[in-house]
Order: C-alpha cells, then sequence, then structure tokens
C-alpha cells in the first residue's frame, strides 16, 4: 500500500509526496464513525462511509487529526460533497480518500479538498502525484484556490 | 452570443487532451470499459446500437454560422453528412468512430464548441426559451445567467458522479417554453423593482416516473443562484438513491422528503455557503451580459413594412409560411423564423450537411450570424428585417427548409428512437413518418390547428410524450413493438402529464388511431376551439370509445 500526501507542505496544495505507510510509524487503524461516536475518549481519527450522518463530527473537527472518506465504487460521488462540505465547516487536518476511486477522478477529489489518497500500487501513486502537479484552469473555486474564476478574471 | 476568452479557451483544450489520454488508455486496455464509461458519457459519447453516438452541447441553443459550419464539416469528415437536433437543444452525430472522437472534440473546441456534460449522471446542459432576448413578455434576458450557470457546472468538481443525470432548465417569460416545470430544477427569472430574483422549482422530471415540478425557494436574488444551486445538487449527491437508477433523479427524493424538508435541508448548506465568493458580482455579470445586448438593429422603414404587405396579398404560398413559421420580435420591423425540420420522410430534427451550410449562410445574410436551436428540434433566425422576409423564404425552399408547419400535427418532437438508440424498447421515426405521410394535407393540418404530437421509443421519455397533447411511447411486448397512445399532456405553465388512452397499438394501426383521434375533436369542436380545449371540455371518453370501438 502507498500513500499520497500534501498534508507536510501546507504551502503548495499541488505538491503531493508518495510514501510507503507501514515505512513510518504506525497509526491504531481509523476506526469508523458507529465506533467513534460510542468511544467515551474520542480518536483523533475516523472512517466515514457513503450515507454516514457524520453530524456527531461537526464540533469535534478541531480535535479530528484524520477524517478517512471511503469510496465503495468509484461512482458513487457522495464522498465528494462530504469532503467539501468538511472543508467548508473548518476542518483543517488530513482528508483521506480509499476505496474504489480512480486516477481520473484525483484531481476532482484534490480539488473538493482531499489531501491524501491510499492507493495500492506505488505506480498508480505516482501517476497522481504527477497529475496533480499539474495546474488546470477552473471555472470553480476549489480546495486549492478558493476563488471562482469570475472573481479571478481582470475586468 | 458569448465569446470565449482565454481562460474557457484553456478549459475546453483541456478537456479534449484529457479525454484523448483517456480514449487512448481505454484502447490500450489500461482503462477498463466500466471505468471508460461514465468518462466517456461525461463528454458526450455513447456506446449506441450500430455506432457510437456524439452529442455536441449547443449551450442554452445558441449557435453562431461559424459554428454550423463547422458541424457541417464534422459531418462530413467523421460521419454520414447530416446532424440531428435534440430536445435539449444539443447536436448528435450518429456514426462517429470511438478513435475519432478525440479529433471531432478538437475540431470543435477550434470554433468554441464542446461536449462537456450532455449526458452522464451530472448537471447538463443548461436550456432555456428559444426566443431568449428577441421575444414580448420577456422580463429579462435569461441568457447571461445561462451563460452564468453554464460556467458555474462545467467540470463541477463535486457534482460528477451524481445519483442520476441533472437537468436544469431557465425561462424569464411569462410563458414558459422552457418547459421549467419538467426539470430537475426549473428557474424563472424575475424583476423585482431593480433586483432580479428566481423563484426555483425542484423535481420535475418526465422518464418513467412523470412529475410536475414543485416550488421550492421563491424570490432568491439571483446573486445567489450559484450558492443556492450548490446546495440542492449537494443534497441530492448525498441523499439521493443509488440502489435503483429508476428511483434515482432528484424527483423521487423531493417527493420521498416532502419539497419542505427537502428545502429544509438545502437551506442548512446554503448557510455554509450564502455569504461567500460564489456570490455571483456586478461585474461578472455585466461582462456576461455585455455578450448579449442587442444587434445592430435598423430603424423601422414604413416602405419595407408596405412591400411586406403587397407580398403577402400576392403570394398565398408565402403568407402561408409568414403565418405559420414567423413570430412578432420585440424590434419594429423585424420578425423571428422558425425553420421546421420535419419534412416528409427525415427523422424530424434530422438535417443534411449542405442544409447546415445554407442556415449558416442564411444566418449571415439575414439574421446577424446567429441561430438557435430548439427543444421542438427545429432552428431559429431570431433577428431578420421584415423588408428580407421573402428573399429569405425563397432561399429556404431552395434546401428545403421552408416547410409551413411549425405549431402544427406535422411538427412532431421524435427521440432517434430503437433506430439508433440503445435503450429504446421500439422506433418511434417510422411511426412520425407514417402519422406524417398520412395527413399529407396541408389545408387539413392547419384546419387542426395547434397541436403537438410527442413521440418517445421507450419510457426515458426524450420524446417528452407525456406533454404532447398527443403522446406516443413506444413499448416493448414479448419482443413486438406496441405504442401507447396518451391525450391531454401540455408544456409550459400549466403543465400537465397526459392520460393513457388504454391498450397499446401495433405499429400499422397508428396512422388510423390517430386519424380517429383526430376526427373525434374535428366532430366535437365548437366555434374556434383548439385540439387541447376540446380535450379539456368533453374529457377523454369520447375519443377512447371512437378509437377502441371499431377496432373490437
Amino acid at each position: 500500500m502507498q500513500h499520497l500526501t500534501n498534508t507536510a507542505t501546507h504551502a503548495d496544495p499541488y505538491h503531493f509526496s508518495v510514501f510507503d505507510p507501514s515505512a513510518t510509524e504506525p497509526h491504531a487503524a481509523a476506526p469508523n464513525l458507529t465506533d467513534w461516536i460510542a468511544a467515551d475518549i474520542k480518536p483523533t481519527r475516523v472512517t466515514v462511509a457513503p450515507g454516514e450522518d457524520f453530524s456527531a463530527l461537526l464540533n469535534q473537527l478541531h480535535k479530528l487529526q484524520v477524517i478517512e472518506i471511503q469510496f465503495p465504487v468509484f461512482t458513487d460521488g457522495r464522498g465528494f460533497s462530504t469532503a467539501r462540505e468538511l472543508r467548508e465547516r473548518g476542518y483543517t487536518g488530513t482528508l483521506q480518500a480509499t476505496g474504489a476511486f480512480i486516477l481520473d477522478q484525483i484531481e476532482y477529489l484534490s480539488r473538493c479538498g482531499f489531501n491524501a489518497f491510499e492507493f495500492q500500487s506505488e505506480n498508480h501513486a505516482k501517476v497522481a502525484q504527477l497529475r496533480l502537479a499539474h495546474r488546470q484552469e477552473v471555472y470553480q473555486g476549489d480546495a486549492r484556490q478558493p476563488l471562482p474564476l469570475f472573481r479571478r478574471r481582470p475586468n | 452570443m458569448y465569446q470565449y476568452d482565454h481562460y474557457d479557451q484553456a478549459i475546453v483544450d483541456q478537456r479534449v487532451a484529457q479525454f484523448r489520454d483517456q480514449t487512448q488508455r481505454f484502447l490500450s486496455g489500461a482503462l477498463s470499459a466500466e471505468e471508460y464509461q461514465p468518462l466517456r458519457l461525461q463528454n458526450g459519447l455513447y456506446i449506441q446500437r450500430h455506432a457510437p453516438m456524439l452529442r455536441i452541447a449547443v449551450p442554452y441553443g445558441m449557435i453562431s454560422s461559424g459554428q454550423l459550419r463547422a458541424i457541417a464539416e464534422i459531418t462530413r469528415k467523421y460521419d454520414r453528412g447530416y446532424a440531428h437536433i435534440s430536445t435539449r437543444q444539443n447536436i448528435q452525430i450518429n456514426w462517429p468512430e470511438l478513435e475519432r472522437v478525440p479529433d471531432i472534440l478538437a475540431d470543435l473546441a477550434k470554433v468554441q464548441m464542446h461536449a462537456i456534460q450532455t449526458s452522464g449522471n451530472c448537471i447538463r446542459n443548461i436550456t432555456t426559451d428559444q426566443f431568449a432576448g428577441v421575444i414580448d413578455g420577456e422580463q429579462l434576458d435569461p441568457r447571461p445567467y445561462c451563460e452564468i450557470l453554464r460556467q458555474w457546472s462545467t467540470l463541477h468538481p463535486e457534482f460528477a458522479f451524481l445519483p442520476r443525470k441533472f437537468k436544469i432548465a431557465i425561462s424569464a417569460n411569462a410563458t414558459d417554453r422552457a418547459a421549467i416545470l419538467a426539470h430537475d430544477v426549473g428557474i424563472e427569472l424575475k424583476r423585482c423593482d431593480q433586483d432580479v430574483v428566481a423563484d426555483v422549482y425542484v423535481g420535475g422530471g418526465l422518464g418513467r416516473t412523470p412529475i410536475i415540478g414543485s416550488l421550492l425557494k421563491a424570490n432568491l436574488p439571483a446573486e445567489d443562484l450559484i450558492s443556492y444551486l450548490e446546495a440542492v445538487v449537494r443534497v441530492y449527491n448525498q441523499f439521493g438513491r443509488r440502489d435503483n437508477k429508476y428511483k434515482a433523479r432528484i424527483k423521487i427524493l423531493a417527493k420521498a422528503m416532502g419539497v419542505e424538508a427537502f428545502g429544509a435541508k438545502v437551506d442548512a448548506q446554503w448557510a455554509l455557503k450564502k455569504q461567500s465568493e460564489l456570490q455571483i458580482t456586478e461585474s461578472e455579470l455585466a461582462r456576461v451580459s455585455s455578450y448579449f445586448s442587442a444587434p445592430d438593429y435598423q430603424p423601422f422603414d414604413v416602405q419595407m413594412s408596405a412591400k411586406l404587405e403587397a407580398r403577402l396579398n400576392e403570394n398565398r404560398l408565402f403568407a402561408r409560411w409568414f403565418e405559420k413559421n414567423t413570430l412578432a420580435h420585440r424590434q419594429p420591423g423585424y420578425r423571428i423564423v422558425n425553420i421546421a425540420l420535419k419534412s416528409a420522410g427525415i427523422a424530424p430534427g434530422d438535417v443534411t450537411h449542405t442544409q447546415l451550410d445554407a442556415l449558416a449562410q442564411l444566418a449571415d445574410r439575414f439574421s446577424f450570424g446567429e441561430l438557435r436551436t430548439t427543444h421542438q428540434q427545429n432552428i431559429v433566425l431570431a433577428d431578420v428585417p421584415q423588408s428580407q422576409l421573402y428573399e429569405l423564404w425563397q432561399a429556404l425552399q431552395v434546401h428545403e427548409l421552408a416547410a409551413p408547419v411549425i405549431g402544427t400535427l406535422h411538427d412532431m418532437i421524435c427521440c432517434p428512437g430503437g433506430d439508433f438508440c440503445s435503450l429504446a424498447n421500439a422506433k418511434s421515426i417510422p411511426i412520425a413518418q407514417a402519422i406524417q405521410a398520412r395527413f399529407d394535407d396541408l389545408d387539413y393540418v392547419y384546419d387542426l390547428g395547434p397541436i403537438e404530437l410527442n413521440i418517445s421509443g421507450c419510457m426515458n421519455a426524450c420524446g417528452h410524450h407525456h406533454i404532447g397533447h398527443i403522446g406516443i411511447l413506444g413499448v416493448d411486448k414479448k419482443g413486438r413493438e406496441f405504442y401507447q397512445v396518451a391525450l391531454g399532456g401540455r408544456q409550459g405553465r400549466d403543465a400537465s402529464i397526459g392520460k393513457i388512452l388504454g391498450p397499446s397499438f401495433g405499429a400499422e394501426e397508428m396512422p388510423d388511431v390517430i386519424a380517429k383521434i383526430l376526427n373525434v375533436y374535428l366532430k366535437e369542436r365548437l366555434d374556434e376551439e383548439t385540439f387541447l380545449q376540446t380535450y379539456d371540455r368533453i374529457g377523454i371518453d369520447p375519443f377512447k370509445e371512437a378509437v377502441y370501438a371499431t377496432s373490437h
């Protein structure tokens, strides 16, 4: 398994690094949302699946370090909205995409606020890294560039 | 109309390069068919019965003569020399090769066109009144808002994998020609003192479960349209059903939740965005509006008007075309001209490459180089001087584009059906052609008055059969094609869904069935009653009796 993140390099939202998570300090796996809600002492990591009501997280966002958002199939786009809403509500920690998302979604995921991705292969992680480094023109504001084009166009 | 600057151009060029890469990876096996499917659909590419079909976006129906020439050239270079105008004002070509689609998109990009989001589970081409900006009764020109929302919805990162497709229509006229109540979201723009406000309707739609939209938000300040729509689409994305594609549209969600509860969820999301950089700025509205300012109209000339009168008096055919196919224009001395793509023997909405070139030339000569496509599958020249109508009519005749049938039984809406579409249960084009052939006496057709006959080859209702005065739906029964008939549907402000007449018919019976329905109307109508007025007065039973009595 390989991770791709730019959580260490906040200054440049286009610069991501590839690393093998097993080579770094081990983390306890992120609990699912039900377990997190049931826990007396809230873990700093949590996993959210599509369709889960994550309102219990909203007043704890400043204490969370990692929120993993699952994509059971790549065509289920709920995770895009979950990520963007969490960012709009002020979450600044790691937002990690896990599961069946595909390389062709990587720009949209990053634009919705994901700053970490879990890949099965190092090759995919490297391709994604290259794609994310490539700046593209877009109409909407996003996690990398908050202003929509209509506020950036010179008059 | 709107012109790209280097930002718009860069976005379209990037998409061409991205799609070329995706297609190459698919052809090399690096991208699976399953992964490629939503990516190609979001670029308008279907894999169809005979060949792929490419749907080219015509944003809110506006197209320039140069763009139309490029389409003509594309149909020659990559296809079979004709194109099809769809009921969402887009242009389809039916025979491209998959390998060459990236080249088609590159050719389109050169004339500021693309196929982005003409299909797939995303926000589709935004449609509006085909007479926007030139017709009376308009509160404001909706096109600047259409363009602003086109840009907002184009390649939106959050909304590319919705539960199902999402269609938005905008109207700003007392007469709704955009069918806003039959859309996932319908927007009616209005003036309120100095401000522009929007009534937002949600959950309309045809398809398997036809539903008329409900009012979700009244008097929304127009500068909040983007933030509000983001909230609506987000609630849909999070809560819309994904377990059954026939229940995945927003209409099912809004109905299940109730419009009030749905609206409360939208408001909660909207609160996160309302006062944000999403608010449409005055300078952006002014920038976009400048592309839709009135063209350089010539002052009204009484002598020219008299000359037109004389022509109308001396030429009955011209007068007939004038009456049926042209409309009053807001500017004195000008007319709006409808060009029916409904010639006998061709599929409704089909247009050949020579006709496309001719239309481009006529637009340059007579209508400031701009045209519009309509959801009735016709073409409009919106700004024709009265003094040139006769010349235009003569030129249209040469290209078989002068059929004086707008608003009549011949002006049918018809989906491509089983001849082309792999979703269809039955053919639709041969039914349209058989009906047209049966009622080829134009005097009879004119005597019938305004009749909208809409045909769909399946439940997906691309032919809008639910809202036809006479609606025909193709169904499959044990491998045989049958046709269900409904009466009394209508579009516009009092939109409603037609009532099913009874058991379905074989294809060969259809012209007779339509004849019996029309005979009931002709027999029962009072004075100047239209088909719909007679239907509303006498109900469906007399039609039922007439149609089924003799067939038993």
